[in-house]
């Protein structure tokens, strides 16, 4: 008998142990996860996952099912469903809002392929068409921000997001925004910097262009030849320096 | 005796030994054993006699540690019954003995060789003495599985034996063994014992008991019956047993001449070898193979 | 101590054998089928995609051959032992209960590692061979920045180290799986109830850390029952949810060895936990 109350004692004082650590494990998957881990299922999602997918996520296999969903998402896109394909990349991200890849495609097939289907098959008129479009672009960037909240420190996203800005909505100022947020990240391409100050320039804003080429200018001591093209660069400022007729002292090219 | 002097020639002894098991469903207890005092010298051959459902293998088990008593104390030499120093001085053979039947009789043996502590050249050399003395040596390689059941009684023997324990418990020892291996594990008994061995088994084939034993004890429904020597409990008191060579007197010759001598009451029979030894005596010599016509 | 660690690595090599020669690694071709046939049911789309659920794919075969190993191995093992009464010949010897307890998990653990190391290194070659085809379709000089990062690309999905991280997770998280098994294998008999029991625990941790929550926030306005049931969950069962780092890794981010090696010496310790506990309620079984 006593071996029995000699186990329990164990257990309790294992109790005491795992409790806290549990807690600041759990804790510390959030940061690294940065609250992405979402560990019940609301019960509509549940409803929509079905027992299979559940009982597969419940079981810690969120990646098989997100992957029999994404399928799912494919072929919608093949059959141009897309209300149906919005609702299923949805439940995808939901799964598994860490993975970078859902949340480009998602946003890729919302933002062009329903949108420009709309645009071109839906019987509308040309008026409701394009609030049809709107809307779905509107989805796209709805991904795209969402995504860059589940996983902030890739720079895919806001690059995404930036170039839906710019080529579908024109809107260069947003555009060079979050290309810039997308150059700062880690393993950020490299071309992504100087996307910036194109985006400002084609959003007429010649000051700021002008202040942030030589900020970029600035950021190296070095400035020989390599992938971060200065002489481009040099170029952008001489020519911004002549236009905006900077002072002399102020300019860092004289001649 | 001193109580150190008395445990120290006893190889089991137990004081008031009880068990009970609660069973399940109901409210209720099952004695298996009644308080059950019981000694064991050195060197002594000592059968558990009794039906099944007597107590014999609750007995064994208690000895063992595979059970916790209910009440009382067992001892094996000095030691209780169940610890690590009393389990490495005996050995056990189960009924129907239970070994891991995926293993051949070699690996079975340096398995339990290990467990009991023996490792390297000794383990190897004892398990080869081991299976000579069983006979088991053709078979040695062969998986459990394929063995009868008369040699899985021998390779139970054997690994009982592994580490020359002093205390032998066996289990229903010859139990489904044919005569010829019964013959061989009563040798072998008889052949520890000589050694100094003590042995305790229980048996419901009495007539091997009676060959072997030393003192018995008869057990029914968890009660000691009786206890105490063969020659306690068996000999008819007054009555003697004489065998005469055949030296061309008959029956009535003799008659007469212990009517003479005041005897009466007189059976006389042909006497008869025990079956065992006719149908041992029958068989080929070990080694020869059935004639083919 | 040295004896009883000898006993112990007796009994477990022992058990290695027992079910080595069951034949239990023929499931292995099982796993090596299904990973095979999935790479090639993929093939119409990206690599990315590709790569995904073929890691994915290899994970969750992996993890689920091995649960079922872990659930299975203890369940059956140990209650058999009993039965056959060969554990009766075995405790005749001078070997404590826990020895045994500690052997036969060890011998589980032993063909377990086994497993998830051929598992691995045939999921490995999987990779390698999805890796080779793909990139044999690149030809020319790889000068262009583009083709340079799509060549980068496929590598850092094929080839990436951290998957070794995952593959120690998910061996952590199968060592705790079976020390549970174990633990119900030395209380109950029957397999059928062992292998249940041990499955309901393993659903019931995945959902651990929200009854933590919940009994944490809400005891003060929470019924008893509800109070006690939480908190029994909360105290005895493992957090499965400290896993999920494995769907991080494979899906690419980085997760620092640091946090691995957190996981690992909790799951480490908690078997510890287990087998003391099984062994001592072991200690008073009567046989």
């Amino acid at each position: 008998m006593r071996y029995r109350f000699m186990a329990l004692l164990v257990l309790l004082g294992w109790s005491a142990v795992k409790v806290p650590w549990e807690m600041r494990m759990a804790e510390e998957r959030s940061r690294l996860m940065y609250g992405a881990d979402v560990a019940p299922m609301s019960m509509k999602l549940r409803d929509s996952l079905g027992q299979g997918m559940t009982l597969a996520a419940l079981g810690g296999f969120r990646g098989i099912a997100a992957n029999f969903l994404w399928l799912e998402v494919t072929s919608a896109w093949e059959e141009q469903q897309w209300t149906r394909l919005r609702t299923l990349a949805d439940m995808v991200v939901l799964l598994q809002p860490r993975v970078s890849f859902f949340w480009e495609n998602a946003g890729w097939h919302v933002a062009y392929n329903a949108s420009v289907s709309v645009e071109k098959y839906s019987g509308e008129t040309k008026g409701a068409k394009n609030v049809e479009s709107m809307r779905w672009i509107k989805q796209g960037i709805d991904f795209y921000e969402r995504g860059i909240q589940a996983i902030p420190e890739k720079p895919k996203l806001y690059e995404m997001l930036a170039l839906l800005y710019q080529q579908r909505l024109g809107d260069h100022e947003k555009a060079a925004y979050y290309y810039e947020l997308a150059s700062q990240k880690k393993g950020a391409p490299v071309y992504l910097e100087r996307f910036v100050g194109f985006s400002l320039e084609n959003a007429g804003k010649k000051l700021e262009a002008y202040n942030y080429w030589v900020k970029l200018w600035k950021s190296s001591a070095e400035h020989g030849p390599g992938p971060r093209r200065w002489s481009m660069i040099e170029e952008k400022i001489r020519k911004f320096e002549k236009e905006l007729d900077i002072p002399l002292d102020k300019r860092i090219f004289h001649e | 005796m001193t109580v150190k002097e008395s445990v120290a020639t006893h190889a089991i002894q137990a004081c008031g030994l009880s068990k009970k098991f609660k069973l399940q469903w109901r409210r209720g207890w099952l004695l298996a054993l009644e308080p059950l005092d019981l000694t064991v010298s050195k060197g002594e051959v000592f059968g558990l006699l009794g039906p099944n459902g007597s107590g014999k293998s609750t007995t064994m088990k208690l000895l063992l540690g595979l059970l916790k008593p209910s009440s009382g104390t067992a001892t094996v030499f000095g030691a209780p019954a169940g610890s690590m120093e009393a389990r490495s001085k005996l050995g056990f053979l189960p009924e129907n003995p239970y070994f891991p039947h995926f293993l051949s009789g070699r690996e079975v043996l340096r398995y339990y060789g290990k467990l009991s502590g023996l490792s390297g050249k000794t383990l190897e050399s004892r398990m080869d003495e081991l299976l000579e003395l069983v006979d088991l040596q053709e078979s040695r390689h062969r998986t459990l599985k394929t063995y009868s059941k008369g040699m899985l009684q021998r390779i139970g023997l054997a690994q009982a034996l592994l580490h020359d324990p002093d205390l032998l418990l066996l289990d229903e020892p010859t139990a489904g063994v044919d005569p010829l291996g019964s013959r061989q594990i009563r040798d072998i008994i008889l052949d520890l014992k000589k050694r100094g061995k003590t042995i305790v088994f229980s048996s419901h084939l009495l007539e091997q008991v009676q060959e072997v034993s030393d003192r018995v004890a008869i057990l029914h429904l968890g009660q000691k019956l009786r206890e105490g020597s063969l020659t306690e409990l068996l000999e008819v008191p007054d009555e003697l047993e004489v065998r005469v060579k055949d030296g061309g007197c008959d029956e009535e010759t003799i008659r007469q001449a212990l009517k003479a001598a005041g005897m009466t009451d007189v059976e006389i029979s042909r006497p008869r070898m025990k079956l065992e030894d006719y149908f041992i005596r029958s068989l080929p010599k070990h080694g020869q193979s059935p004639k083919v016509k | 101590m040295k004896a009883s660690l000898q006993r112990i690595a007796t009994i477990a090599l022992n058990t290695l054998t027992e079910v080595l020669r069951q034949r239990v690694l023929n499931v292995i071709f099982l796993f090596g089928l299904v990973m095979v046939g999935g790479s090639f049911f993929l093939t119409d789309l990206t690599f990315q995609e590709e790569f995904k659920f073929l890691k994915d794919l290899g994970y969750a075969a992996i993890s689920i051959t091995g649960t079922l190993v872990a659930l299975m191995g203890a369940a059956q093992l140990i209650p058999a032992e009993i039965e056959r009464r060969t554990l009766h010949t075995l405790l005749s010897k001078p070997v404590r209960r826990f020895e045994f307890v500690v052997g036969k998990y060890l011998g589980l653990l032993g063909l377990i590692t086994l497993m998830l190391a051929i598992m691995s290194l045939l999921f490995a070659g999987v990779l390698a061979v999805k890796e080779h085809l793909e990139l044999a379709g690149v030809q020319g000089a790889a000068d262009s920045e583009e083709l340079r990062l799509y060549v980068e690309s496929v590598l850092s999905q094929s080839r990436d180290p951290r998957l070794i991280q995952a593959l120690a997770l998910i061996w952590a998280k199968l060592a705790v799986v079976t020390a549970i098994s174990v633990f119900f294998s030395t209380i109950a008999t029957s397999t059928i109830f062992i292998v249940c029991t041990t499955l309901l625990v393993y659903f019931i941790g995945h959902l651990q850390s929200v009854a933590r929550q919940v009994w944490l926030q809400d005891m003060a306005g929470a019924s008893l029952p509800k109070n006690v049931l939480l908190a029994l969950i909360a105290f005895l069962v493992p957090d499965f949810q400290s896993y999920n780092l494995i769907d991080e890794i494979i899906a690419g981010n980085a997760i620092a060895w640091v946090n691995s090696l957190e996981i690992l010496a909790y799951s480490l310790l908690y078997v510890a936990v287990v087998l003391v506990v099984s062994s001592l309620i072991f200690e008073d079984r009567e046989l």
